[in-house]
């Protein structure tokens, strides 16, 4: 009976306990959902609606005929902006990817002379504001004759990214040295090493850099905007300013734009986030 | 299989002499032991064999022919780490298969190499399972898997069994004896543990700060320890060494007395034939082993145990205590002795037993030590 006493007397707390951190959870969560909310709401409505006060939570009735009409939108060629944002995010998420890990695992597993005062000088660059080399960058570019590329853009994808290059070379440390002499003993050359051993085992790793440069490269829109010219080039982050002129904006076909630009990336952590969770946890996030 | 040939054969971590100018010789189906206490070399030693760490002096030879400039996978070596080192994102299967792919074997061949060592270790159920859905034992045996379908002219094990609990330790032990036998293959086995090594080993080879101490068969390196360290190092519980000088020395006869705190004990002990006359006065040390003590009748000379602890194993009894109030021993009593904490116990050698150590702490052999009783004259 004693031992029965505390246990009983303690259920109803523990319940309310759940209750409670689980009612804060939602509200939080609540609060984060509610701009992609009023942004997928304001993609059904009129213009009318949109203004309407007070404010209409559910567009009564629902604009389905935006979802189509922003397609034909003049200045907004849907296919063709998420066409360069998929070749921009690939390309770049591919070359952070690649360079990153072949960075972090010579910083972690190989031995060569200087490596630790080259890694130091890598991790010190994070201290400098991207936007203080920005200038001197754009310089460069333009007297290579490359603005109005894509190099600019993704070239320097493919020569590191600081804290990625920390973050993976962690992970690369995190691997037993004993499984690089078996494999040595197993006859596999250093490249093999890193191909075959290293990067599988540090693949979560490998998808949580994929899943972030692919979201910041999605959403990057101060480099296109500044690096290109010609709208074909445009990716959906600088195609979405076709709904705003001089006079007015369309707002409900801006909000349907800005819905269909976030899809695909909504689409992307659906599929990957078992991955990215596992990655994120092991990474400390 | 092959012999093994090391040549004054040395390591430098940058001025710190790891490996010291070592020569060493392994036999076809040998299984060689090295042992020595952490940090002692062994494991690089290791290492330098397979070809995992550069050799700075000396040459190694396998079946005769220097290896030192030959890749670690062209050496027809194979090893099994203390981590297992089992590729994690791979099944057993492709664990076992690794190796002999990049060795460019045919599908078949491969198969059947992993099935006929499967069989062998009994893994065969776990060979579609990664690392991590095994145990400890299963991992061991699925990395001893890795390194059988090789088929290597020798096998390196680095202290495999340090991961196991002490049950599945003494059975991995027994496999890998058995292994040795059934495949009649060259084994270097590295261990930290004495009791590892005086089961598992042809032939011992005590290892400390980088060189070699003694080198022979476990029964030779027990029965007669080189110098103090081995005697310290081999055996369990170790060897008790207790600090005397020199009384007489006359031909075929030396008598020493324990000296510090044993020495109010009993006092001198007698070696028969020693090797080597010893001064008169020189500081020795008298190595005795817990088992060559046996309790004294009424009346025979004796050294005076006191006991302070008292472990009773089923077959024998340790009994823990002070020679004359402060010199720490441990004695082994047959079966069940019924000593107390607090007790005192009279003790005497067994025949032919004890070993003499000089100042420099080299054995001096005897014939054995006996206490002095009222026989002897001077």
């Amino acid at each position: 009976m004693t031992a029965r006493g505390p246990g009983v007397r303690r259920r109803p707390r523990a319940w309310l306990t759940a209750v409670l951190r689980h009612a804060a959870l939602i509200a939080v969560a609540a609060l984060l959902m509610l701009p992609f909310y009023w942004m997928l709401v304001s993609a059904l409505k009129s213009r009318g609606q949109i203004f309407a006060r007070p404010l209409q939570w559910w567009p009564d009735p629902p604009v389905w005929s935006n979802l189509v009409a922003v397609l034909d939108y003049p200045g907004f060629p849907y296919w063709l902006l998420l066409g360069n944002t998929l070749f921009y995010a690939g390309m770049v998420t591919l070359g952070t990817v690649l360079s990153c890990a072949a960075a972090g695992y010579s910083f972690a597993c190989l031995r060569w002379r200087g490596r630790d005062t080259l890694f130091a000088a890598t991790v010190a660059t994070l201290l400098i504001p991207a936007i203080a080399t920005f200038l001197p960058t754009y310089l460069i570019w333009a007297r290579l004759g490359l603005t109005g590329t894509y190099w600019p853009l993704i070239l320097p994808a493919y020569l590191g990214n600081a804290f990625f290059i920390f973050m993976l070379r962690q992970f690369f440390l995190g691997i037993p040295r004993e499984l690089f002499d078996a494999a040595r003993m197993d006859g596999a050359g250093e490249l093999r090493i890193f191909l075959q051993i290293a990067l599988p085992i540090v693949r979560p790793a490998l998808i949580v850099v994929a899943v972030f440069t692919t979201l910041y490269t999605w959403h990057d829109f101060f480099g296109p905007l500044i690096y290109l010219q010609d709208p074909a080039d445009f990716p959906l982050s600088v195609g979405l300013f076709a709904f705003r002129s001089q006079r007015t904006t369309e707002w409900a076909l801006s909000m349907t734009a800005a819905l269909y630009t976030t899809l695909p990336l909504v689409l992307l952590f659906a599929l990957a986030s078992g991955y990215f969770l596992r990655g994120a946890r092991i990474a400390k996030f | 299989m092959a012999t093994l040939s090391l040549r004054s054969l040395s390591k430098y971590y940058g001025a710190v002499e790891v490996v010291r100018g070592l020569d060493l010789e392994i036999a076809d189906r040998e299984l060689a032991v090295f042992v020595g206490p952490s940090g002692c070399g062994k494991s690089t030693l290791l290492r330098m064999i397979a070809g995992l760490e550069e050799v700075d002096a000396g040459d190694i030879l396998i079946d005769g022919r220097s290896v030192v400039d030959v890749p670690p996978a062209d050496r027809g070596l194979a090893m099994v780490f203390q981590s297992y080192a089992l590729y994690p994102h791979m099944s057993a299967f492709d664990n076992l298969a690794f190796g002999l792919r990049r060795a460019g074997l045919p599908r078949a061949e491969i198969e059947a190499r992993i099935s006929r060592a499967a069989a062998l270790l009994q893994i065969t159920p776990l060979l579609p399972r990664r690392p991590r859905e095994m145990s400890g034992g299963q991992r061991q045996r699925v990395a001893i898997g890795r390194a059988i379908v090789r088929e290597p002219r020798a096998f390196l094990f680095d202290e495999p069994l340090s991961n196991l609990d002490a049950s599945l330790r003494s059975e991995m032990r027994t496999q890998i004896l058995a292994l040795h036998q059934r495949l009649e293959a060259t084994m270097i086995f590295v261990t930290h543990d004495q009791v590892e090594a005086m089961t598992l080993a042809d032939k011992i080879v005590v290892l400390n700060g980088g060189r070699i101490e003694q080198v022979g068969s476990p029964m030779e390196v027990y029965a007669a320890p080189r110098n103090l360290f081995v005697a310290r190092f081999i055996g369990s519980p170790g060897m008790n060494l207790l600090p005397a000088t020199v009384f007489a020395s006359t031909p075929g006869l030396l008598a020493v007395d324990l000296t510090g705190e044993a020495a109010a004990s009993a006092g001198r002990i007698l070696f028969d034939r020693p090797a080597a006359a010893i001064a008169a006065g020189s500081a020795v040390t008298v190595g005795l082993r817990a088992a060559h003590f046996a309790v004294a009748g009424p009346g025979a000379p004796a050294l005076d145990l006191s006991v302070d602890l008292v472990e009773r194993l089923g077959d024998a009894t340790h009994v823990h205590g002070r020679l004359g109030g402060a010199a720490r021993v441990t004695v082994a009593l047959e079966g069940t002795a019924p000593a107390r904490p607090g007790d005192r116990i009279p003790l005497t050698l067994r025949p032919g037993v004890g070993h003499l150590f000089d100042a420099a702490g080299q054995a001096v052999p005897a014939a054995g030590a006996r206490l002095e009783g009222t026989a002897t004259s001077w």
